[in-house]
């Protein structure tokens, strides 16, 4: 298997705060990697660690092979980044931005950025300080579809878009991916939009990863249940191998498992937990992922 | 890729350096015209004796003026940059690091450099025309650690926008800038320099590419 990404063992800390602790994942080359995890749980970190721009304490990134720390100026050129905020240099216009990186890319096409201009309907004059928010991540897209790498990493590319410009932004991502042996790794908040784009998810908690899975299989087999508790023995109910995550509102019980039905009831009657109609409840990926890191 | 990276910085640059030629020609007009007016109107011996005794500098305005275009050209072409992390961007330019950093401190220094030699020139054909040619000599010599002092900043003020570190480096290091720069103005007279300048000169060279430390610890995520 050919990796286009490798993290082995990375710890790291601000401070005195761990962010995470021997976090390990590979990217296939090829493949649509999404990291996932709530504010704070070290996404940006990991990008910045695998761009270079920041040294974990512990642990090693390999980018086609090298060491993200010192990556050579040949690997870079194959690299697409998107900054998280979408931040590019406001201070010129699009056509000047375009020039300037047109410069820097063997393998340069401008052909999908002027596309994607003409869709914003901008002079070429436009300045990107005058520009919205989801204007601006179309500039950002655009420029790094146009440098045509083999790997793009883009750091929380839904942040601050509507609706129509994160399906934009996705949309031009499948389109210019599609059949050419292209690996993305991505970062977002907006988890739906993610459905039916990744190949492979991690999920990433407070200090540890919470699931390293292709997303199939996560849909698949991560389910939710609904029951009603019929006395108090809710109390019973913990975290543990079988029982991934639980909620409780009123009399409704929601748990959330790998576990099939009839595991999670002959678990259930073990513990001697009483339940009354107890079902599957389908979930989106979403649910899913709120399901497993909880809502708070 | 050398020449986009001066177009970048260019674009960031231009109308600071336009204002800065243009603050520098106000002072040379203000500076041409006083002088025209004292040596037409005033008695020649009595103007001599106030420049050479009471160390009157006929061209003190423009003391200042080179260490304000340092600090402006080092905030016009570095504030943009670590403003949201943007050097990020340069860094993730396919070159070596270092070479991208040094190029983008070359330009900005290439163009105080310009300007210096221009405001330089116009001056020294000033002094000729008012003045013997020992005259120009003394301006150079006098004016020199001004000039010092504007690229020094430049480079200083440089590595204090990229230096991640606030409270102690970026502290730290503007008060060496400040140490450093107060010995270059520290003079009040003629020629004090003459036989210390090419010092400051190399201390200065040293301190040219301090830039590089900061970036290395921008990009480390030094916190």
């Amino acid at each position: 298997m050919e990796y286009a990404v490798e993290c082995k063992n990375l710890t790291h800390y601000y401070g005195k705060r761990l962010i995470y602790e021997n976090m390990s994942f590979n990217i296939k080359k090829g493949s649509i990697f999404g990291l996932l995890g709530k504010n704070g749980t070290g996404k940006t970190t990991t990008i910045n660690i695998l761009n270079g721009y920041l040294k974990p304490k512990s642990g090693q990134c390999l980018i086609f092979g090298e060491d993200s720390q010192k990556l050579s100026p040949q690997t870079k050129a194959n690299v697409g980044f998107l900054m998280e905020g979408h931040i590019q240099y406001n201070f010129m216009n699009i056509s000047q931005i375009e020039k300037f990186y047109a410069q820097f890319y063997p393998k340069w096409n401008n052909a999908p950025y002027w596309e994607l201009m003409s869709l914003l309907k901008v002079l070429p004059e436009q300045k990107l300080s005058s520009m919205s928010c989801g204007q601006r991540s179309q500039v950002a897209l655009g420029l790094i579809l146009a440098q045509d790498p083999d790997l793009m990493i883009l750091d929380d590319y839904s942040m601050g878009l509507d609706p129509g410009y994160r399906r934009l932004f996705i949309d031009y991502l499948t389109e210019y991916t599609k059949g050419r042996d292209k690996t993305i790794f991505i970062t977002s908040h907006i988890i739906q939009d993610l459905e039916g784009f990744v190949d492979d998810i991690v999920i990433l908690d407070y200090k540890n990863v919470l699931l390293s899975s292709t997303i199939d299989d996560f849909k698949n087999n991560f389910r939710r249940f609904r029951f009603i508790l019929t006395n108090k023995s809710h109390q019973k109910i913990e975290k543990d191998a079988t029982i991934t995550n639980f909620e409780i509102i009123k009399n409704n019980i929601f748990i959330y498992s790998f576990s099939d039905i009839n595991k999670v009831r002959t678990y259930l009657q073990s513990k001697n937990i009483s339940v009354k109609d107890l079902e599957e409840i389908p979930m989106t990926l979403e649910d899913a992922f709120i399901g497993l890191t909880g809502k708070y | 890729m050398f020449k986009a990276i001066g177009y970048k910085e260019w674009l960031k640059i231009r109308w600071a350096a336009l204002g800065i030629i243009i603050a520098f020609i106000l002072v040379f007009i203000n500076t041409a015209l006083t002088l025209s007016y004292i040596v037409r109107t005033s008695d020649p011996n009595l103007y001599w004796n106030n420049l050479i005794f009471r160390m009157s500098l006929y061209y003190s305005l423009l003391k200042y003026l080179p260490l304000l275009a340092g600090i402006i050209i080092s905030f016009f072409q570095f504030f943009p940059e670590i403003s949201e992390n943007r050097l990020k961007l340069a860094l993730h330019l396919p070159l070596n690091e270092k070479s991208i950093i040094l190029n983008m401190v070359a330009f900005g220094t290439t163009t105080l450099l310009a300007i210096f030699l221009f405001i330089i020139l116009l001056f020294t054909l000033m002094i000729l025309y008012f003045f013997p040619v020992e005259f120009l000599y003394s301006f150079l010599i006098t004016t020199a650690p001004w000039f010092l002092a504007g690229l020094t900043i430049y480079w200083l003020a440089s590595s204090i926008f990229v230096e991640p570190m606030w409270l102690f480096r970026r502290l730290f290091l503007i008060l060496i800038s400040i140490a450093y720069i107060s010995l270059l103005y520290a003079s009040k007279g003629y020629n004090n320099f003459e036989v210390s300048i090419h010092w400051f000169f190399l201390i200065s060279i040293f301190l040219s590419v301090s830039i590089l430390i900061s970036t290395a610890r921008f990009k480390k995520g030094v916190i």
